[in-house]
C-alpha cells in the first residue's frame, strides 16, 4: 500500500503535464454566495470533469485547446464558457438556483450521478427535502431524516444511530468538520443540528475514504451555510414548543458575511403557571436553546477564512419549598443540564491551480450536569442542614488538522492531510457534601488525558472510462496512560460501469476507534459516557466489505442494491445488571471489553430527486449479532437493534408553488429485548430476603418486541409577499396512533394477573407550524 | 437521576398496553437449593419453576425424589424426605475440603446433577467490634484475617443483629432477629475486590496475605427497639457460591429498572436452577450488658 502511495505522489510523469493548463476557482450560488458542494465541472469537447469539493473548489487540468467547461448542479442553471486554454486559468462562477434540469444539464450532472462515482454506501440528502418532510411537534430534524435511509436503524424518539449494526458511538458527527459528542435535545427526541443553518449532509455507512477516521461505522459530514455574500436575509418559524430565526448577510458585500440562527423551546414559560398552581409553589421546567454562528471574509482571491460556532444546552430543573410542623422549614432542588460547544476556525488557501488545503483548528467541549440540594432549618434551635451532590462527566477535544486537494490532472483526485486531537475525559465524578464537612467527596473517575493523531492519502483514480477506483490508507495513533495504539487502515472502493446508467461497485474499508460510548438505554441520554481506551482497553475496529449495482434512469431516478458483511471487534458494553442511572460506580467497574460484532445484509434504495414528486422507498435486510465472553455465557446474541427487516417511505409532492405535501411511512421488526420466561425459587437458608423469586430470563435479547411501524403527513401552504414568503404547515406525527413499543416491563394487571405491559412514547401528535423568509 | 426520567417518559407518554407478549413457557424445571453447612447435615429443597405468568405466588414442592449425596470415597448417602415439603435430609455431614456430587432423579424432570467442594472455615484472626455504638444503629468494625495463598477465595460478611421490641401483646419485649444489609465496606471497593453494596468479595488483590478491611452495619431500631446482641458472620465461600450470591442480589437491584441490562441468576445444576454448594462461617457473638 506504502508503495503504491509514494507511486501516487511522486512517479506521476512529469510528461503528464506536458502541454496541459488548469482551469481552477469557486463555483457558488450567484445571488447568496453559498458554496455549492459537489458541483460538476467538465469539458463538453472531452468530457472529462470534476467536483466542486466541501469548500465549493474545483481545479480541472486539460490539454491546451479550445475548451468548453461546462458547470452545473442540481436544480440550478448551468454555466457554459467557452474559450481557448492556453495558460492556467482562474474562473470563479455562480449558478442561479430555481430551474429543472433540461438535457444540457442531464449532460453536465453526469459526474456526480450514482452509477460514476467511486463512492458507495453514501447518502446525500436534499436540505430543502429535509425541511419539506413530515416532523414530530414540528421540529424539523436532520437525523431523524438520515434514520429513514437503509441500513440506519433508530428507536422510537432517539436521535441515535445504528448504522449498519454499528452503536451509536461508531458514527462520526461532524459539524464544520468538528465532531460532536452529544447531538441530543430533550432526552434524545431533537438532535442539535438546526436545519435553517445547514448547507449540505452527507451520510456514508460503508467504503469509507481515507480522509475519515475515528470512528468504525459511519460519518455524517454536516456543513453550514458560509452566510450570505450578497444581501441580508433570514428565515424562521414558531410552532408549539419552540421557536428559531436565522438571519444571514454581508458585513462587506462579496467580502465578508455572517450567519446567526438561534433556537429556544419555551414549553418551560407555558407551563410555569400550570405547574405553580398545581404544584402549590413548587416550580418545574424543562428547555433547551442552541445558537449556531458562522463569519466567513474572502481575504483574496487565494485565501479565505471562517469562524463557526455552535453553543446549545438542555436544562431541567425542579424546586419545591415548605414547612414541617415541627417548626422547621424545609427546601429541594434538583436539576440538570447538558450541552455542547464547538469552535471552528478554518483557513482556504488556494496553493496553486492544482492543490487547494484546508487548515483546521477546533475546540469542542460536552458536559454533563446533575446536582440536588437539600436544606433543612429549624426556626426553634435555628439549626441547618445542607446536604448537596453534583454529578459530571464531559469530554474536552483541542484539534489542528490540515488537509490538501491535489488534483493533477482529471484522472487523478489526491486527498492528504494530517491531524492531532488532544482529548480530556471526564467520565464521571458525583460529589456529595452534607453541611461544611471538608473531606473529599469525589466518587468515581479521575481526569483522563489521550492524544490521537491521524494522517492519511487517497486518490480517486480514473484507471480507464469504466473503471474507476479510490485508493487510500489511513493512519491512526492513540497515546493514553503511557501506551501508544498505532494502525494503518487501508481503503479501497471502484465501480466498473457496465453501461452508461449502470455500474458495479464494491468496497473494503478497515476502521479503528479510539474512544467509546458506554450506553445501554437506546436513548440519547446525556448520562451517556465517553470513555478512551486505556492500557486495558483496546482501541475497536472493524473491517466491512460490500459489493453493490447502482443504476440511474434518466438523471430522475436512482436506484442502488448493496450488500455488505461487517466484522467488529473490542467492543465494550455494559456488565449485566449496570443502569446507566446508577451515577455512583465508576465507569470502569461497569463494563466488560473484548467484545466481537458481526453485522451483514442487503440494503435497496430507490430515489427520484427531482421534478414534483419526490422522495425514496428503501428497503434493509439485515443480522447484526454481539459476542462477549461475560456475557450470554459468551454465546453470541442478537444485538439490540438487530431488525431484519427494515422499510421507509418518503415522499413530498409540490401541487403548485403555493402547497406541498409530504408523507412518511416506517416499518420495521420490533427490537430484540431480554425479558423473564420463567420465575423459580431463591435458597433462603443461608443469605435471607433477596431471593424469595427469582427470574429465568433466557438467552440475551431473545425476546422480540411487536414490530414499529409508523405515518407520518405534513400539508404546507406558501404566500409570497411583498418582503418576503410566509408557510404555514400542518403535520400530524403517527396519524393512526399506533402504539409502538418502547421497553416492556412486567406487571399486573387489574385483576393482579401477571402481564407484561408495553409502554410506548408518542400516540397521534398534531402539529402546527408558521414559517418567514425574507 | 432515575426518577426524573422516568417522571419525564411518563409525561411524555403515559402510554401503557397490557400486552399478550408470546413469551415461550421453557415448562416446569427443577429448581434445587442446595447450601450446606459444615454444622448441619446434608440439606437438599427442591421445588417446581414457573411460567413467569403463573398467577400463584408459592412454588410447588417436588416430593417422592431420588436425591443422592455421591462422597469422594465412592460411596453415596440417599436422602430422606420430609413429606410434602421438598426438602431432603441425610444423616452425615459435610466434610471441609471434600468434593461431593448431588444427584436428583424423578419422573416427568429431566435427572440433575451439580458438584461442589466443601469450603474450610477461615478464621478471623481479630474483630473490632463496639457494642456500646449499637444503640446509635451504626456499628463500625474491622475484621482482620489471614487469607490462605495460592487459592481463590471468596468472602461473605453479614451482621444479625438481635433487637427486643415491644408490642402491645408482648409489653415486655419480643426477640426479633434483624439481618443487617447494609454494611458499608468502603476499603473494598479501593482495593478492587468488591463494591459498596455488597458484603461479598475475592482476594484477587490480597491473596496470601493478612489483610484488615472495615466496615460499618448500619440497622435501625424500629419502634423503640432495644440492642440485644450481634453476631458477625465471616464466611469463606465456594466460586458457585460467590457467583450465585452477587447475581441473585445484582438481579434483585435493578428489577423495575428498564433501563438496565437484566441479570441471569448463576447456577451450577445441570438441567435446573439452583445452587449446590457450602459455606464456612466463622462467628463471634457479642452480647449487650442489657439483656432480656
Amino acid at each position: 500500500m506504502i508503495r503504491l502511495i509514494v507511486i501516487i505522489l511522486f512517479l506521476l510523469p512529469a510528461s503528464l503535464f506536458a502541454q496541459k493548463f488548469t482551469v481552477s476557482g469557486y463555483v457558488r450560488d450567484a445571488e447568496s454566495g453559498e458554496s455549492l458542494i459537489g458541483a460538476a465541472v467538465f469539458n463538453r469537447k472531452t468530457l472529462q470533469g470534476s467536483a466542486a469539493n466541501v469548500h465549493g473548489f474545483y481545479s480541472l487540468t486539460l490539454q491546451s485547446d479550445s475548451v468548453r467547461i461546462v458547470y452545473s448542479f442540481v436544480g440550478y442553471t448551468p454555466v457554459e464558457i467557452g474559450f481557448s486554454l492556453k495558460s492556467d486559468t482562474t474562473i470563479d462562477v455562480g449558478l442561479i438556483s430555481g430551474h429543472q434540469l433540461d438535457e444540457v444539464v442531464v449532460n453536465a450532472t453526469r459526474a456526480e450521478e450514482i452509477q460514476e462515482t467511486t463512492q458507495m454506501s453514501a447518502i446525500n440528502v436534499p436540505i430543502d427535502q429535509i425541511k419539506n418532510l413530515p416532523a414530530l411537534l414540528g421540529q424539523v430534524d436532520v437525523l431523524k431524516v438520515l434514520q429513514l435511509m437503509p441500513g440506519v436503524k433508530s428507536s422510537e424518539g432517539s436521535t441515535g444511530l445504528y448504522v449498519r449494526g454499528g452503536g451509536p458511538d461508531q458514527n462520526l458527527m461532524l459539524l464544520d468538520g468538528v465532531p460532536v459528542y452529544n447531538a441530543a435535545h430533550l432526552f434524545g427526541f431533537f438532535s442539535v443540528f438546526n436545519a435553517d443553518a445547514i448547507n449540505r449532509v452527507d451520510l456514508i455507512k460503508g467504503g469509507f475514504p481515507a480522509r475519515y477516521g475515528g470512528r468504525l461505522s459511519s460519518v455524517i459530514d454536516i456543513n453550514m451555510k458560509d452566510g450570505n455574500m450578497k444581501e441580508v436575509h433570514g428565515e424562521g418559524s414558531i410552532d408549539i414548543i419552540a421557536a428559531k430565526m436565522t438571519v444571514e448577510g454581508p458585513i462587506k458585500k462579496d467580502k465578508t458575511s455572517f450567519l446567526v440562527s438561534a433556537r429556544r423551546t419555551y414549553i418551560d414559560v407555558l407551563a410555569a403557571p400550570f405547574i405553580k398552581a398545581k404544584a402549590d409553589g413548587a416550580t418545574a421546567g424543562y428547555f433547551f436553546y442552541d445558537l449556531n454562528t458562522k463569519f466567513n471574509h474572502i481575504i483574496n482571491k487565494r485565501n479565505r477564512i471562517y469562524l463557526s460556532t455552535y453553543l446549545g444546552d438542555d436544562k431541567a430543573y425542579a424546586k419545591d419549598k415548605g414547612s414541617t410542623h415541627l417548626d422547621g422549614d424545609w427546601k429541594e432542588e434538583f436539576g440538570l443540564s447538558w450541552g455542547n460547544i464547538i469552535t471552528a476556525f478554518r483557513w482556504n488557501n488556494v496553493a496553486g491551480p492544482r492543490l487547494f488545503s484546508n487548515v483546521t483548528a477546533t475546540y469542542s467541549r460536552y458536559r454533563f450536569n446533575v446536582y440536588s440540594v437539600s436544606e433543612s432549618y429549624n426556626r426553634s434551635t435555628s439549626q441547618q442542614e445542607i446536604y448537596k451532590s453534583e454529578y459530571i462527566s464531559g469530554i474536552r477535544d483541542w484539534a489542528l488538522k490540515v488537509d490538501y486537494d491535489f488534483v493533477p490532472d482529471p484522472n487523478h483526485y489526491i486527498r492528504f492531510g494530517a491531524g492531532a486531537i488532544a482529548h480530556k475525559f471526564s467520565p464521571g465524578a458525583f460529589t456529595y457534601q452534607v453541611e461544611d464537612m471538608a473531606a473529599d467527596t469525589t466518587i468515581g473517575s479521575t481526569i483522563i488525558f489521550g492524544n490521537e493523531y491521524s494522517a492519511y492519502i487517497e486518490d480517486d483514480i480514473k484507471v480507464t472510462e469504466a473503471f474507476k477506483v479510490n485508493v487510500g490508507v489511513h493512519f491512526g495513533g492513540f497515546n493514553v496512560e503511557n501506551k501508544w495504539y498505532y494502525s494503518a487502515q487501508p481503503r479501497v472502493s471502484g465501480r466498473y460501469l457496465l453501461t452508461k446508467d449502470l455500474s458495479l461497485k464494491a468496497s473494503f474499508a478497515s476502521m479503528m476507534q479510539f474512544i467509546h460510548l458506554l450506553t445501554n438505554a437506546g436513548l440519547g441520554l446525556p448520562t451517556d459516557l465517553w470513555v478512551p481506551s486505556t492500557a486495558n482497553i483496546k482501541p475497536q475496529q472493524s473491517n466491512q466489505v460490500a459489493l453493490g449495482v447502482a443504476q440511474n434512469f434518466k438523471s430522475e431516478y436512482e436506484i442502488s442494491l448493496e450488500t455488505y458483511y461487517k466484522t467488529m471487534s473490542n467492543l465494550i458494553d455494559y456488565k449485566d445488571g449496570t443502569s446507566f442511572t446508577d451515577v455512583q460506580t465508576d465507569w470502569r467497574d461497569k463494563i466488560t471489553t473484548g467484545g466481537k460484532g458481526l453485522s451483514y445484509g442487503a440494503e435497496i434504495l430507490a430515489q427520484k430527486k427531482t421534478g414534483k414528486i419526490t422522495g425514496w422507498i428503501g428497503y434493509t435486510l439485515s443480522w447484526t449479532n454481539r459476542q462477549f465472553g461475560d456475557l450470554n455465557n459468551g454465546k453470541w446474541f442478537p444485538y439490540k437493534y438487530d431488525r431484519r427487516h427494515d422499510v421507509s417511505v418518503a415522499m413530498t409532492h409540490a401541487w403548485n408553488e403555493r402547497m406541498d405535501f409530504s408523507a412518511v411511512w416506517v416499518y420495521g421488526t420490533g427490537n430484540a429485548v431480554t425479558i423473564p420466561s420463567a420465575s423459580y425459587s431463591g435458597d433462603t437458608r443461608y443469605k435471607a430476603g433477596y431471593n424469595y423469586e427469582l427470574y429465568y430470563y433466557g438467552d440475551r435479547n431473545s425476546f422480540r418486541m411487536r414490530s414499529y411501524h409508523r405515518l407520518d403527513i405534513s400539508f404546507s401552504w406558501s404566500k409570497t409577499r411583498k418582503w418576503g414568503k410566509t408557510k404555514w404547515t400542518l403535520a400530524v406525527y403517527n396519524v393512526y396512533s399506533r402504539r409502538n413499543p418502547f421497553f416492556i416491563d412486567l406487571t399486573y394487571d387489574n385483576d393482579r394477573n401477571k402481564k407484561f405491559a408495553q409502554y410506548s412514547l408518542f400516540p397521534i401528535i398534531p402539529s402546527i407550524n408558521y414559517a418567514v423568509k425574507f | 437521576m432515575k426518577r426524573l426520567l422516568i417522571i419525564s417518559i411518563v409525561l411524555l407518554s403515559s402510554c401503557e398496553l397490557i400486552i399478550d407478549a408470546n413469551v415461550p413457557n421453557p415448562g416446569q424445571k427443577m429448581v434445587v437449593n442446595a447450601v450446606q453447612h459444615p454444622d448441619s447435615v446434608w440439606y437438599v429443597n427442591l421445588s417446581g419453576s414457573k411460567y413467569i405468568l403463573d398467577p400463584w405466588y408459592s412454588f410447588d414442592p417436588i416430593n417422592s425424589a431420588d436425591v443422592v449425596i455421591h462422597k469422594p470415597d465412592g460411596s453415596t448417602e440417599k436422602l430422606v424426605e420430609k413429606p410434602g415439603l421438598g426438602i431432603y435430609e441425610g444423616s452425615t455431614r459435610p466434610v471441609p475440603g471434600s468434593t461431593y456430587k448431588l444427584t436428583v432423579s424423578r419422573a416427568n424432570y429431566e435427572s440433575v446433577e451439580g458438584e461442589m467442594k466443601m469450603p474450610s472455615v477461615v478464621k478471623m484472626i481479630d474483630l473490632e467490634w463496639d457494642s456500646a455504638r449499637a444503640d446509635n444503629g451504626s456499628v463500625p468494625f474491622k475484621i482482620t484475617f489471614d487469607d490462605p495463598a495460592g487459592e481463590a477465595n471468596y468472602y461473605s460478611v453479614d451482621v444479625y443483629m438481635y433487637v427486643i421490641r415491644s408490642f402491645n401483646r408482648y409489653p415486655d419485649g419480643m426477640l426479633v432477629i434483624d439481618t443487617t444489609r447494609n454494611l458499608v465496606p468502603t476499603y473494598l471497593r479501593d482495593l478492587g475486590v468488591g463494591s459498596d453494596e455488597q458484603s461479598e468479595f475475592t482476594d484477587k488483590t490480597f491473596d496470601g496475605k493478612t489483610v484488615t478491611i472495615p466496615f460499618v452495619a448500619d440497622f435501625v431500631l424500629w419502634g423503640g427497639g432495644r440492642y440485644y446482641k450481634s453476631e458477625v458472620w465471616f464466611t469463606n465461600t465456594p466460586e458457585e457460591f460467590y457467583k450465585y450470591i452477587t447475581t441473585t442480589r445484582l438481579q434483585s437491584d435493578v428489577e423495575g429498572d428498564p433501563f438496565a441490562q437484566p441479570v441471569q441468576v448463576f447456577s451450577n445444576m445441570s438441567n435446573s436452577f439452583g445452587i449446590f454448594s457450602g459455606v464456612a462461617p466463622d462467628i463471634r457473638t457479642f452480647k449487650s450488658q442489657e439483656q432480656p
